[in-house]
């Protein structure tokens, strides 16, 4: 609900985001950048996969119901920024493709161990779709399901105060991680 | 009716209380179950028009784009950010599994009319960058539907918020009933405790009336019978007339007992229960042992019922070991914390090690003019013993084991100064 209300509040402020914020147009794409708004690093979904040791969560969302988990996989978020050499930060500002904007604090990222999502796991009814061929078990997020990329918390682990009111830590399609002091 | 006069009647007060304590329970679980699914609701009418504003802006969006491109012939290169954003947020509303809760069935083919003008009007020529003019046209009707859509929604969530209101206000309802229904109960009970108060008055006045008569009957038969065959010109036999001296006597003694506990206020004439007990124990010389610890010793209780009970226990006691040799009799009280209630209780008990009783005579003991020496004392018998405890709100239990011994336990919850005094108060009043 939180998210909603932030969501709102910053869509009243869209024009002025919009022309402060460049966002970048390809959302299969994540930027990282220091607290000058320098890009540091960006990383493809494919290197998200590819390039970090991948951790799988079996996990609902806020927008799930209590016995609908879903098993997404993807690097940690915390190794995603030091690969960029964000270490020192307090908070991370995240920036969506739709201009939606979340600060993560740097102690949650530590506590809780959020992930870039860039995959969920096939279900039964997808193993004869073209993105689930026979032996593969995770299949590309679509922007639907809030991906293609998509940050995902542990929600058991979660404090239960962060339910709805840290919602918008869960940031789907991010396109700009940048670090603040 | 006599089962409901009878059984049910005492019991109702306590099944209303219990009610009312369900009823809140109850009304307060549902209280806030309306609670969580008002949330809900809000939740979900955020999320729907949190959808609906932004397919409005990105329709928006592709609308002005596209106007400029039809002035200028250059589309900026943001609209397919905004295009794929407006199908997104399309599909993600319709995948929404309360959506229908919210959306008439004429909102729902808006939508879909939405997602297929998106989908084969405008995406070809964004893609292709010409025909402008025609997504103007069709851009312009989708504007419309999705300010239709947003509309019916705040509509909806109206009614559906009434209605959690509405379910809340009937749940306080109740809420109140169940309180009235728990004060109602507990005015009753407080009246039916005071109607039991003169009920149990009544029972001893009745106690009280055949312990008397329990006690004098056979004497004054005897001394009628003795009088009617009496005749003037002859002498009666020494052994008759001792006999009825030794019952007018009694009979004496016995009025003298009852005048004394009758006329004896009912505060004031008490005693240390150890000072009582050493006194009884006193009589009967070294045979009787009394063991009373150090809070039962100061215990005041009442002097005229409870000597009476003692001596019937001590005399009873001593009957059975009549024969046996070095065998005593051990008096003991103590002072105990009554394990639920916030009170103690006095618990005495006469033990001897005499014949003791089969089960039949234990089963009978507490009967009325019920007596194995029936005659030949003066003493209260069991059974006025058993009464006399019980208007003292006590029990007495016999414990007997044929060639082990009897041991005779009394009972007497001990009341707090406090409620003694509101027992005062309600008697007085």
């Amino acid at each position: 609900m939180l998210r909603n209300v932030l969501a709102a509040t910053f869509a009243l402020a869209l024009p002025l985001a919009s022309a402060a914020e460049e966002i970048p147009l390809d959302p299969n794409e994540v930027s990282v950048q220091d607290a000058s708004g320098k890009t540091v690093a960006v990383f493809s979904v494919k290197q998200l996969r590819a390039e970090f040791p991948q951790q799988t969560y079996d996990t609902r969302t806020p927008w799930t119901s209590d016995n609908e988990k879903i098993q997404y996989r993807g690097p940690l978020l915390a190794n995603v920024l030091a690969k960029a050499g964000i270490t020192a930060a307090k908070e991370v500002k995240v920036i969506a493709f739709d201009n939606f904007v979340s600060d993560i604090r740097m102690d949650e990222i530590r506590s809780y161990n959020p992930i870039l999502a860039v995959e969920r796991r096939c279900n039964e009814n997808e193993s004869a779709s073209p993105h689930c061929p026979p032996g593969q078990d995770f299949r590309p997020i679509s922007m639907v399901e809030k991906g293609p990329i998509f940050i995902v918390w542990p929600f058991d682990q979660l404090p239960a105060s962060y339910v709805p009111a840290r919602n918008s830590i869960w940031v789907f399609f991010p396109v700009i991680l940048r670090a603040t002091q | 009716m006599k089962f409901f006069n009878g059984r049910l009647l005492p019991v109702l007060p306590y099944l209303g209380m219990a009610a009312a304590l369900g009823l809140s329970a109850w009304t307060f679980i549902q209280s806030n179950r309306y609670r969580q699914e008002t949330d809900a609701i809000l939740n979900q009418t955020f999320e729907i028009q949190w959808r609906a504003a932004q397919i409005r802006e990105r329709l928006i969006r592709v609308y002005g784009y596209l106007r400029i491109a039809d002035e200028t012939g250059k589309l900026d290169a943001d609209i397919d950010r905004q295009m794929a954003l407006v199908s997104v947020n399309v599909a993600q509303l319709e995948n929404l599994p309360y959506l229908n809760r919210f959306f008439p069935d004429h909102d729902a083919e808006l939508l879909g009319g939405i997602r297929l003008t998106l989908e084969q009007k405008i995406a070809p020529l964004v893609s292709a960058r010409k025909n402008y003019t025609q997504g103007i046209a069709d851009m312009a009707k989708l504007e419309q539907s999705i300010y239709e859509i947003s509309s019916s929604t705040v509509d909806h969530s109206a009614t559906l918020q009434q209605t959690a209101s509405i379910d809340i206000a009937a749940s306080r309802n109740w809420f109140i009933f169940a309180i009235a229904l728990g004060l109602g109960a507990t005015f009753y009970l407080v009246i039916h405790q005071r109607y039991a108060l003169a009920n149990r008055r009544d029972q001893h006045m009745r106690s009280f009336a055949s312990l008397f008569a329990h006690m004098t009957r056979s004497r004054v038969t005897a001394l009628r019978l003795f009088l009617e065959h009496a005749q003037p010109d002859k002498q009666p036999s020494g052994e008759m007339l001792e006999a009825a001296r030794s019952a007018a006597t009694e009979l004496e003694s016995i009025t003298n007992s009852v005048l004394q506990i009758a006329y004896a206020p009912q505060d004031s004439s008490t005693v240390a229960l150890g000072a009582l007990l050493e006194d009884l124990a006193q009589d009967r010389g070294s045979c009787v042992r009394v063991l009373v610890d150090s809070k039962a010793r100061l215990h005041p209780v009442p002097a005229a019922p409870f000597g009476l009970v003692v001596n019937e226990l001590l005399e009873n006691a001593l009957a059975a070991l009549s024969g046996a040799r070095n065998a005593g009799v051990l008096v003991s009280a103590t002072l105990r914390r009554h394990p639920f209630l916030p009170r103690n209780y006095l618990l005495l008990e006469v033990a001897d090690k005499g014949a003791g009783m089969p089960p039949a005579i234990v089963a009978k003991a507490t009967t009325p003019f019920f007596s194995t020496r029936a005659g030949n004392h003066t003493g209260l018998g069991l059974t006025a013993c058993s009464q006399m405890v019980s208007t003292l709100n006590g029990k007495l239990v016999i414990q007997s084991a044929q060639g082990v011994g009897t041991t005779v336990q009394v009972r007497i919850p001990v009341r707090s100064t406090a409620a003694a005094f509101w027992q005062s108060l309600l008697r007085h009043r």
